[in-house]
């Protein structure tokens, strides 16, 4: 009998950490996004030398199977929203009033931040692998490379960092297809609505070294938007009228 | 005095951007756009300012207001605009436009519209045959916001697809363009994996019945191609009814008349390339055959020329002849020009500047229509200058225009 509970006790922190890669990532997505349907108003601000150079807000609905539409809400923008539904993309400018299709590296060129903000769940874009376990990498954090799965996914790799056994992410390095490393990020929390959520991701990036970008979450919360407002022909709706 | 005017309407207007803010549920836009034209010596057309009027420097001021509201059953949309055009020739006009003014009201995935609205359809960059509401000009460099058509709209919207029922301009039987008559249209999309796809009928007295296709199709991660096609069982040219012919150079009335046509076909076909680099191509072609004809064209400049020289030959008054000319120049106000039509479109998106350079040619003349601009965009404030020149042959569709190039700039900014 003794030895019997001193073999669960010796064996139960192996079971506790098997966890594999995919299933930290699908932690680590609930601080980013809880619900299967919510709507997040995100606030982007660019900074060029230290120095506030752009500021937009978006209203980001995300539905399930990798549906998001991306709504501007800053006075320049007004009327811009870019639709993507799984490796889709269509984008309705301002003026034009008719919602172009666009190609994946159309998607990848345009402002970079759209993707930053519109996905909300690594572990629909990419696959997961350990690189080192807390137990053994420097940081003393959980250490994952993820892999994208899909294509138009805005960076192909990220090597990410989560907290041991909160699993909440501390830090991305995001590459490019090329292999260059395109952004570092750095995530910060918050408690909102009773529980702690990414309040905010910090964007080095890496390509144009005086250039930050700082996303703010102002609000996740669950929302269940009617469909049709996924579907492109939908778009040209005016962009002042509040969602219901 | 017009630099007066044009400088106190952009302070004036400009204290409207001293409180900045990220979230809006209406906005104002502004717009000022000068151009300076500079005028052919070379052209057929050449007569006196009286009868066709050349301005030098041009400014445009443009203020609108979209936003909307929403009530318990309904919401309402409206896009106004106000613009006041400067002229060196020491006119000035001013415009107030209801641009978009509807009511829509929406049950789950059916909605209802009541109004006036901007419906702008078609697949397509220098020319879109489905565009079959508002028709408006891609070749325009103009950033003010189309004005809608009248309409009662009745769609449904699935997952993929949607389907409209309109009816424009209702009771509009009397009007002479085509987009302001009243017309029924029926129109379906839909989009797939790797395509989208559209049709469309549409009904009026003018052309009967146009049914049309388009489609837009992902070839790879960087390359698209698209292509649609309008068929008109009737249309109609405006011709001058002494072209083609040599006996009778001037008329007494106005010369045009409106000649139908059965059967007309407009299609384009393009591709749309980007690269990694911030690169981006479109090729585009596309035929109209609602424009002038190479003969058509060659029989009017014809026309001109020899009204030309009965300027030169005649002893008596030249007021008559000078008028003719300018009637038969009237030609070249068509929105479409040629016929045939190859556009090449490059723009490169820089960190700070993009460049965009587009060749529009007439490949039956060999004449083009060049426009090379650079954009900037700075938080609320967009800057974008150019120029458009016109070249080929002074009895071709771009060579033979008045105009011989512009310099244009757009101030824009919103609040």
């Amino acid at each position: 009998m003794y030895k019997i509970l001193v073999s669960l006790v010796l064996i139960t922190p192996i079971i506790s950490y098997a966890k594999s890669a995919d299933e930290l990532v699908i932690a680590a997505d609930e601080y980013r996004q809880s619900a299967n349907e919510t709507v997040v108003n995100t606030v982007i601000k660019l900074y060029k030398n230290n120095k506030l150079d752009r500021e937009r807000a978006y209203d980001v609905y995300i539905k399930p199977n990798r549906k998001s539409l991306v709504i501007s809400k800053t006075s320049s923008e007004r009327g811009q929203k870019v639709l993507m539904l799984d490796d889709k993309f269509w984008i309705l400018l301002p003026k034009t009033k008719r919602p172009i299709r666009i190609t994946p590296m159309q998607k990848l060129l345009g402002e970079a931040s759209t993707g930053d903000i519109a996905t909300m769940k690594w572990h629909e874009d990419y696959s997961a692998e350990y690189i080192s376990t807390y137990d053994k990498s420097e940081s003393g954090n959980d250490e994952l490379l993820l892999k994208a799965k899909r294509k138009g996914v805005t960076y192909n790799e990220i090597f990410l960092s989560l907290i041991p056994t909160s699993h909440i992410p501390i830090r991305a390095e995001l590459y490019l297809s090329s292999g260059k490393l395109a952004k570092v990020a750095y995530f910060e929390t918050a408690y909102k609505n009773d529980r702690e959520q990414i309040s905010k991701m910090i964007l080095k990036d890496e390509i144009n070294k005086n250039q930050h970008t700082e996303i703010e979450y102002i609000e996740n919360k669950p929302y269940s938007l009617n469909r049709k407002y996924f579907n492109p022909a939908f778009l040209a709706r005016n962009p002042s009228i509040k969602i219901q | 005095m017009i630099y007066l005017k044009v400088i106190t309407w952009f302070f004036v207007i400009g204290s409207l951007f001293s409180v900045r803010t990220a979230y809006a549920e209406y906005s104002i836009s502004i717009l000022i756009h000068p151009q300076y034209n500079a005028y052919s010596s070379d052209t057929l057309f050449d007569v006196p300012s009286e009868y066709i009027k050349r301005p030098g420097l041009t400014s445009e001021q443009t203020i609108e207001l979209t936003g909307g509201f929403q009530q318990p059953f309904n919401t309402y949309s409206y896009l106004l605009s106000t613009r006041n055009k400067l002229s060196d020739d020491r006119t000035s006009k001013t415009e107030v436009k209801v641009n978009e003014l509807f009511m829509s009201h929406g049950i789950d995935n059916w909605e209802l519209i009541l109004g006036r609205r901007i419906s702008s359809w078609g697949v397509g960059y220098g020319f879109r045959p489905l565009d079959v509401i508002q028709q408006y000009d891609q070749q325009s460099t103009s950033q003010q916001s189309m004005i809608g058509k009248n309409q009662f709209a009745w769609e449904y919207f699935t997952d993929m697809s949607s389907w409209s029922l309109l009816w424009v301009n209702p009771l509009q039987t009397e009007e002479t363009e085509n987009n302001k008559l009243e017309s029924f249209v029926a129109k379906f999309s839909t989009n797939r994996e790797n395509y989208d796809q559209h049709a469309l009928f549409r009904y009026n007295n003018d052309n009967k019945l146009q049914f049309g296709l388009g489609r837009l199709q992902l070839i790879s991660d960087s390359l698209s191609i698209h292509g649609s096609l309008l068929l008109s069982q009737k249309y109609q040219k405006q011709l001058h009814r002494l072209a083609g012919q040599t006996t009778t150079l001037l008329s007494f009335d106005y010369p045009y008349i409106t000649k139908d046509y059965n059967n007309g076909l407009q299609a384009l076909a393009g591709l749309n390339w980007s690269s990694i680099t911030k690169h981006n191509i479109i090729v585009e072609y596309w035929y109209n055959e609602m424009a002038y004809s190479p003969h058509q064209w060659k029989a009017l400049f014809k026309l001109a020329e020899q009204q030309q020289i009965l300027l030169e030959q005649t002893p008596i008054t030249k007021a008559p002849i000078h008028g003719n000319i300018a009637w038969t120049a009237n030609a070249t106000q068509a929105q479409s020009l040629a016929q045939h039509n190859l556009m090449l479109r490059w723009n490169y998106d820089a960190n700070y500047w993009k460049p965009t350079v587009n060749i529009l040619l007439s490949p039956d003349d060999k004449s083009y229509m060049t426009t090379i601009l650079v954009t900037r965009a700075y938080n609320s404030f967009k800057f974008e200058a150019g120029v458009r020149m016109f070249n080929g042959a002074n009895d071709s569709v771009y060579g033979g225009l008045i105009i011989s190039h512009n310099v244009f700039m757009t101030f824009s900014g919103a609040y």
